[in-house]
């Protein structure tokens, strides 16, 4: 279980003074897919960057189980990013000059062959198994995003963060990426950000962020009650 | 305003440009410091030797004790010569310290009324203390001889006082006339003189029967006539002359071998120096090519923005080159000042030729830069640029595809499999820098130690006794050796010197041993010498009998000929002497000629007796020890193995801190540029390391992992080059030292340790710069980027 309590994300700009995320609290459970909502500079990718353990919090505490992060070192929540969560942005951010099994395998706890039928095997459930060595520049814009999914599953973290993953894809791409992180549910949670409500049809929560704050927070039986 | 001066791009772009210049500068720096600081080194010989023979010219009988008459009179009656001058110190020599050796300055003998015409000749007055009186055994010294020598007025010297310095001086004389230039004179015509009087010489009992000589002066403007009439009309193989052309042909050969050596490092660094700025340019200019497409669309031609793009970089490097000349110039004075002046060598800021070496450094950034200039233009699609706001050489980062794919993806060698011309790059650069640095290390370097059969080695076998005063040694400290119970044989002998070649620039002297036909025999079995061809000397005869190695080093077979008459540079062997015979190749050099010949020829009458002192079989080591502490005093000299290797310590020593200031130029310079290469680098794959810190790869394995890319690269540009110079060396072995009878230790390490500090100094410098920047690394500034 990820748990934030009250947490605060504050930015100096010159003078003033601004709360990227103000006092929200938030419980993810295993195996939860939970949707974070809002217009762009809600907050929402903070609160993605924060749970994720990449930014601090100026005021609060997250929980990974009992292990509070700001107990941790930056050593330990770095280990804990590598082995514990996954990673979805939404530009691919693939290295350039590694093909497409190779990215894959930057993630993976060991750079050894049995690793790699796995990786290679994750490619091919998602239909990139006849594009293994190809480098990022000879994909497409969802392959390539396939590709990071790829990277963000081999070494079957506990929670998958998902930032804007479809951001930059057509539809019909944004679906397949989207149909491919909700499979991963059965190992792990997932937390995506959007601001494409059609996308987080199949999330059991869905938080939404206004100026740093959450503004709704809806289960996914309350949206079925209410689509009924 | 013009928007597209290079100087809006350089106010707007300050890092980059102080990094090119700074780079240019100090590179330039560098090179200026190396050729400024060893230039005068190289030099001080010849400037002891051609300042005096910038004023007059000197004739010597090379056979006889005085010139013959009638060529002095033949001289005298030339038209153009204004004075001629006796003198009689021939042989009498201060060894003269300079940085990192010594070097040989004549004695001049002349008489009271000569003296003065000597010094307003050579423009020279008294500075302090007195002219020196007749018959007297006082000396006068021009300043920079006796500032380097330390004396002052009221000092003496004999070799007593400095067994290196004095070793040619078997009397005391003192100082009572320090003499200094007149402001008029310039620089390279400052004579450096020693003179003592020409009657005290003439008088005394150790210096009879003395050999004298003349001292030429030309009318106003005729030196050179009076040069080339010594020179063509009384040099024979009786005479020998010595000029200021032919002194200044001897050290142009010299310079010729110094610019050989120094040209290709400073070739070497600039090849490298314009790599790693044209690296950076390149870099620089893929980031405006979407500027220039847009210029280029707008109606600015190519050819144009070329010329505004190489005039931008010729403006860079031209500032920095000046920086780092005017940067070296207040070194360079420093160093005068504090180190060079009060050791008596003359360092002159405002030489010129460190400036030709620093020439190419600008001319090759400029030169790489434009062509990597052209080369991007010649690719440059201006529509893609406008049309699809994308940059028009994506190509660039194209690769062909893969076939596979690395197990290993985070590896250095995937990473340089994919980036082999950056990988190639590093590899050349850092190959070139160690090449840098061992082509000198190993062109000067073994000079000494090859050098050690000629003058080292037999000091295993025997050691020397010579008389500090007078010509043999007492007879009482002989009887004693003689009676010591680890004392196997003396040998009483005269020494002569044979000259052989050290390339690429020295010369050496190498003992011939004059011995009893008994001896010979003797001193042949003691040093494991066998003869390969020929006989050994016949008593009475001017023969030698030679090691392989010398007759190799002089190409000299039997039935050929060495000494002064046949061959100038033999000042050590005055008369004609004949190689009958050639030992074996052996790590002991030298040669043996007949002591009676010696004893019975009036040139080498007046010459010191010496003994050779063979121990009792495992006792040398004893033997030296009581030689060296009961023995050795003022009036005897012993010379051991040990002491002998301590000598040459110190000489070694001197030029390995002169190698280290060459080696330090060229590390700070590879570290600089590598820093910079890696700074670039990294910015280039700022988002690589940001998305492999944002998904769990610590900071440290970050910092590990370039280190290993680092090493990688720097161990494969060592391995290139210590194989290049390997084969330089195998090259020059087979060569140059094989033919001149030596041979280099291709198994010494020591040479190899130079190259060392310049991967070590890289890896660390570029560690340090990652692991500095990863410090800074956002990866959140990155990943988060829409």
């Amino acid at each position: 279980m990820l748990q934030g309590e009250n947490l605060t994300l504050t930015y100096q700009d010159g003078e003033t003074t601004l709360d990227a995320v103000h006092d929200v609290s938030i419980t993810i459970e295993d195996h939860q897919f939970i949707g974070l909502l809002g217009p762009s500079g809600s907050g929402k990718s903070s609160l993605l960057y924060l749970l994720s353990g990449l930014r601090r919090a100026t005021q609060g505490e997250i929980y990974l189980d009992d292990r509070a992060y700001g107990k941790m070192s930056e050593r330990e929540r770095v280990a804990l990013r590598r082995t514990e969560y996954g990673f979805v942005f939404q530009q691919h951010f693939l290295i350039n000059y590694l093909t497409a099994l190779e990215n894959v395998m930057v993630a993976a706890p060991m750079q050894d062959k049995p690793h790699a039928e796995q990786a290679r095997a994750l490619l091919a459930d998602l239909g990139m198994g006849d594009k293994l060595h190809r480098f990022p520049y000879e994909l497409s814009g969802g392959e390539r995003q396939r590709t990071a999914v790829a990277r963000a599953m081999i070494h079957r973290p506990r929670i998958i963060f998902a930032d804007e993953p479809t951001g930059l894809l057509d539809r019909r791409t944004g679906m397949q990426v989207m149909a491919l992180l909700r499979s991963y549910r059965e190992q792990g949670s997932l937390i995506a950000v959007t601001h494409n409500p059609e996308i987080l049809s199949e999330a059991d929560l869905v938080v939404t962020l206004r100026d740093g704050q959450v503004s709704n927070i809806k289960d996914r039986l309350e949206s079925v009650v209410q689509n009924d | 305003m013009n928007p597209l001066s290079p100087l809006t791009y350089y106010r707007r772009h300050k890092r980059q440009t102080l990094l090119q210049v700074s780079l240019v500068a100090l590179v330039t720096l560098g090179i200026c410091l190396m050729v400024g600081m060893s230039y005068p080194i190289l030099e001080h010989t010849s400037i002891v030797i051609l300042g005096p023979l910038s004023h007059f010219s000197m004739v010597y009988p090379a056979v006889d004790l005085a010139p013959d008459p009638t060529i002095v009179s033949q001289i005298r009656a030339h038209p153009d010569v204004a004075r001629v001058i006796p003198e009689n110190g021939l042989r009498l020599l201060i060894n003269v310290p300079s940085l990192v050796s010594t070097s040989s300055m004549r004695v001049l003998g002349l008489s009271e009324g000569d003296v003065q015409a000597l010094m307003d000749t050579c423009g020279l007055r008294l500075k302090e203390g007195r002219l020196l009186r007749p018959r007297t055994n006082e000396l006068s010294l021009s300043e920079e001889i006796s500032n380097a020598l330390g004396l002052h007025i009221g000092d003496q010297i004999d070799r007593s006082v400095h067994k290196q310095y004095y070793a040619g001086i078997p009397t005391p004389l003192m100082l009572v006339g320090i003499l200094e230039s007149e402001p008029s004179v310039s620089p390279e015509q400052r004579a450096r003189v020693a003179i003592v009087s020409y009657e005290y010489l003439d008088s005394h009992e150790t210096y009879a029967p003395r050999q004298s000589g003349l001292l030429v002066i030309a009318r106003e403007d005729r030196k050179a006539a009076v040069d080339d009439f010594v020179e063509t009309t009384i040099r024979s193989p009786r005479t020998r002359v010595e000029t200021h052309k032919q002194r200044s042909e001897y050290l142009a050969r010299t310079r010729r071998t110094f610019n050989l050596v120094f040209g290709a490092v400073d070739c070497l660094v600039a090849v490298v120096v314009a790599l790693v700025i044209g690296v950076i340019n390149q870099v620089a200019l893929m980031q405006r090519v979407a500027d220039l497409g847009v210029l280029h669309a707008i109606g600015h031609r190519k050819a144009k923005l070329i010329r505004r793009l190489t005039l931008e970089t010729a403006f860079l490097a031209g500032a920095g080159w000046l920086a780092g000349l005017a940067l070296s110039w207040l070194a360079l004075t420093w160093l005068n000042a504090n180190f060079y002046a009060p050791r008596g060598v003359e360092l002159n800021p405002l030489n010129l030729a460190p400036l030709w070496f620093a020439i190419p450094i600008p001319l090759a950034v400029v030169a790489f830069v434009t062509f990597s200039i052209v080369r991007i233009f010649a690719r440059l699609d201006t529509v893609a640029i406008v049309e699809r706001g994308k940059l028009s050489l994506e190509a660039r980062d194209r690769r062909p595809a893969a076939k596979s794919s690395s197990l290993r993806s985070l590896s250095p060698w995937t990473f340089y499999l994919r980036h082999r011309r950056r990988g190639l790059t590093s590899v050349v650069v850092m190959g070139l820098m160690i090449l840098g640095v061992a082509f000198p290390v190993f062109s000067f370097g073994p000079t000494i130690d090859v050098q050690k059969p000629f003058f080292l080695n037999y000091l295993r076998y025997v050691s020397e006794v010579s008389p500090g005063v007078g010509r043999a040694v007492d007879p009482g400290v002989a009887g004693q050796i003689r009676a010591h119970p680890a004392v196997e044989h003396v040998i009483l002998t005269r020494v002569l010197n044979l000259t052989v070649n050290v390339p690429p620039v020295s010369v050496a002297m190498t003992p011939i041993y004059a011995v009893s036909e008994q001896d010979m025999v003797y001193l042949a079995d003691l040093f494991e010498m066998r003869l390969q061809e020929g006989r050994l000397p016949c008593a009475h005869s001017n023969e030698i009998v030679l090691s392989e190695s010398l007759a190799l080093n002089r190409g000299l077979r039997v039935g050929d000929t060495v000494g002064r008459p046949v061959f100038e540079q033999d000042e050590g062997i005055p008369t004609e002497m004949v190689v009958v015979g050639i030992f074996a190749f052996s790590d002991v050099a030298l040669g043996l000629a007949s002591s009676e010949y010696l004893a019975g020829h009036e040139l080498y009458a007046s010459q010191p007796t010496q003994l050779l002192v063979a121990p009792v079989e495992g006792r040398k080591a004893e033997l030296d020890a009581w030689l060296e502490e009961s023995v050795a005093s003022m009036q005897t000299l012993v010379q051991t193995y040990d002491a002998k290797l301590r000598e040459l310590d110190q000489v070694t020593r001197g030029v390995i801190l002169m190698l280290t200031a060459v080696e330090s130029v060229v590390a700070i310079v590879a570290v600089i540029a590598l820093a910079a290469l890696n700074y670039i680098y990294f910015t280039q794959r700022r988002d690589e390391f940001g998305i492999l810190h944002a998904v769990g790869h610590g900071r440290p394995w970050l910092v590990f992992r370039t280190m290993k890319e680092t090493v990688s690269v720097v161990a494969a540009a060592w391995l290139v080059g210590a194989a290049l110079c390997l084969a330089g060396l195998v090259y020059t072995q087979a060569k140059v030292y094989v033919p001149a009878g030596l041979r280099l230790n291709l198994f010494d390490m020591s040479p190899w340790l130079f190259t060392l500090p310049i991967p070590l100094a890289v890896v660390v410098a570029s560690t340090g710069t990652i692991a500095w920047m990863l410090s800074r690394l956002d990866p959140v500034s990155i990943v988060e980027r829409r």
